[in-house]
């Protein structure tokens, strides 16, 4: 069993292009914004802008196309499932519907004036244009969120993440939120993953070597299988973090307030660009969300 | 200077099932000593070196680290930047996801300003070997590596002393004698006092002067060569007697002149050479 090669973690690919280079910070905020924004959006073809904008993005990183797709693959099938349920269970004109026990009708472009069908009148199934429409919107929008963090998680290593979000949480010392230790919290917790994982492939060649059954069919059979590793697993991250913690004490942490950093954030032209792109790009949409379509 | 002062530890301190791990202990190391902590299982040695990083505290009697006492709460800054430690478990005491950033996090724990950490960076990974690993992930590194990346962690806060508690018993003979040979640069071209706790005989030829502790009393203090040579007491501590140790017994008492007790098998192998060469001049 080999676990470290099926994990890849937060996906970060490595690379030295525009996004990549750009500062965490202004990363965080933008991907922030353009989900934010796609809430506020409720036109599909509005919609449709700030998605055809990340593939631009995602041509700016210069990561190869699959291996953004490996990463989207995981919720493709809740983005089909979300859009197949929208169509035949929103109310309007139908496309095609079928009722019980042999009744099938079929028209492509179904007169948009005629009075609107609800779904649960009969006991039928029915695909209407509005369905397919709204399914189509929130399949999109979906597909957005997913796609920025992605994008964002690609080019972002996850210390740089880390220094990010403690930057941008900085005021949280004023209310006392230990933000500092947070962040130390999570970087310990990163950099400790492949570590966990080396215990836990050890753990499971042990218990192997014993006669330990891992490859059972009964899903709780499988379950229960893997408590002899766990137990194992969480007793050793208990003792990894209390040796760590006195490791750390040997080397002066927490003696004194101001850590220095040695990973700078730089906010540079790059940064000031693209935010300038997002401000005009967002303008536009809101000016056509709010004024130009308002009430349609 | 470290004085450790007729020093006592307890576990279970003041409750009745109380153990005393290190009782009346006291000896002196001065700057620029290759000390060695002999010692089996148990007998109190890494609760001793845990003293002299002000991890744990003296329940009798005291330590001054250059003049710092350890129990003193306001000079925990000066007696950790003065004392370095290395612990066992090269996995457990790496805290940062890139070398560089290990190596920054003791001087930033310090507030140090950024160009000197990066100049101290610099200077660590060259004595340690480990340039080419800068920005790796100590995940990838052999155990050896990983342990190197620890002593360079505390070399970037300008030790004078540095304690390794067992560096290298997770360690291949290979790692093991990477990490003495950093050690013995750091000693010898530093000049930074090295104390190695560890239970192996053979990593004692290494030191100046090597403590033996046993069952929480110290037991010996003085050069390797008089431990060496007494067998007896070595068993008694219940420390392996080395192989050359063995050898060079049998040679003397089959008459053979040997003029020193040899320390490797390289010195013994010379010395042995050196004896048959004038017996074949003769």
């Amino acid at each position: 069993m080999n676990f470290l090669s099926n994990i890849t973690i937060g996906q970060y690919a490595p690379g030295d292009s525009f996004v990549h280079k750009m500062d965490p910070r202004f990363k965080t905020l933008i991907s922030g914004a353009i989900i934010i924004q796609c809430f506020l959006l409720d036109k599909w073809f509005l919609l449709s802008v700030p998605f055809i904008f990340l593939i631009l993005v995602a041509f700016l990183t210069k990561i190869s196309f699959n291996y953004i797709m490996k990463g989207l693959k995981a919720v493709l099938p809740f983005i089909f499932i979300t859009f197949f349920f929208n169509c035949i269970l929103t109310s309007g004109h139908p496309i095609f519907s079928y009722i019980f026990p042999n009744e099938f009708s079929f028209c492509l472009f179904p007169d948009l004036t005629s009075p609107v069908v609800p779904v649960y009148d009969k006991f039928m199934i029915t695909v209407t244009h509005e369905g397919i429409e709204f399914g189509f919107f929130m399949a999109l929008r979906l597909l957005i969120i997913v796609l920025a963090t992605s994008l964002f998680t690609l080019t972002t290593s996850p210390m740089e993440i880390t220094d990010a979000l403690e930057d941008l949480m900085k005021w949280g010392k004023v209310i006392k939120i230990p933000v500092h230790e947070m962040a130390m919290m999570m970087s310990i917790a990163i950099r400790f993953i492949p570590t966990l994982i080396e215990h836990l492939e050890k753990i499971v060649k042990a218990q192997l070597s014993r006669g330990a059954e891992f490859e059972n069919k009964s899903i709780i059979k499988k379950a229960k299988s893997f408590v002899p590793v766990l137990i194992p697993l969480f007793v050793n991250a208990f003792r990894t973090a209390d040796e760590l913690a006195v490791a750390m004490e040997a080397r002066c942490y927490g003696l004194t307030e101001n850590r220095t950093k040695l990973r700078e954030m730089k906010t540079t032209w790059r940064d000031f660009a693209s935010c300038s792109v997002i401000i005009i790009l967002f303008a536009v949409l809101n000016y056509f969300q709010f004024w130009v379509l308002k009430g349609i | 200077m470290i004085e450790v002062k007729n020093v006592s530890y307890f576990y279970n301190h003041k409750t009745d099932d109380e153990i005393k791990a290190v009782s009346d202990v006291s000896f002196k190391i001065e700057e620029g000593e290759f000390v060695v902590i002999l010692g089996h299982n148990g007998s109190g040695k890494s609760t001793l070196s845990r003293m002299l990083n002000a991890l744990i505290f003296p329940h009798e009697g005291n330590i001054l680290v250059d003049g710092f006492d350890t129990s003193d709460e306001s000079k925990i800054y000066d007696v950790r930047t003065n004392v370095g430690m290395v612990f066992q478990n090269p996995d457990s005491q790496i805290v940062c996801s890139t070398v560089e950033e290990e190596l920054a996090f003791g001087p930033s724990n310090l507030g140090i300003p950024r160009d000197e950490i990066l100049k101290r960076i610099d200077f660590a990974l060259k004595l340690t070997d480990l340039e080419d690993y800068r920005f790796t992930s100590p995940s990838r590194l052999s155990g050896g590596q990983k342990q190197k990346v620890a002593v360079a962690s505390v070399l970037t806060m300008k030790p004078k002393y540095i304690i390794l508690d067992e560096p290298t018993s997770m360690l291949d003979p290979y790692g093991r004698e990477k990490i003495l040979d950093t050690l013995r640069t750091l000693n010898k071209e530093e000049k930074i006092s090295i104390i190695l706790v560890t239970q192996l005989m053979r990593e004692a030829f290494e030191a100046d002067r090597v403590l033996v502790m046993n069952k929480g009393n110290l037991v010996f203090d003085g050069k390797p060569q008089k431990l060496f040579s007494n067998r007896d007491k070595l068993k008694k501590y219940s420390l392996d007697v080395p192989t050359m140790g063995i050898i060079f017994d049998r040679l003397k008492k089959s008459g053979v002149k040997l003029s020193e007790i040899s320390m490797t098998s390289e010195s013994l192998a010379s010395e042995i050479i050196r004896l048959y060469q004038k017996k074949c001049r003769k």
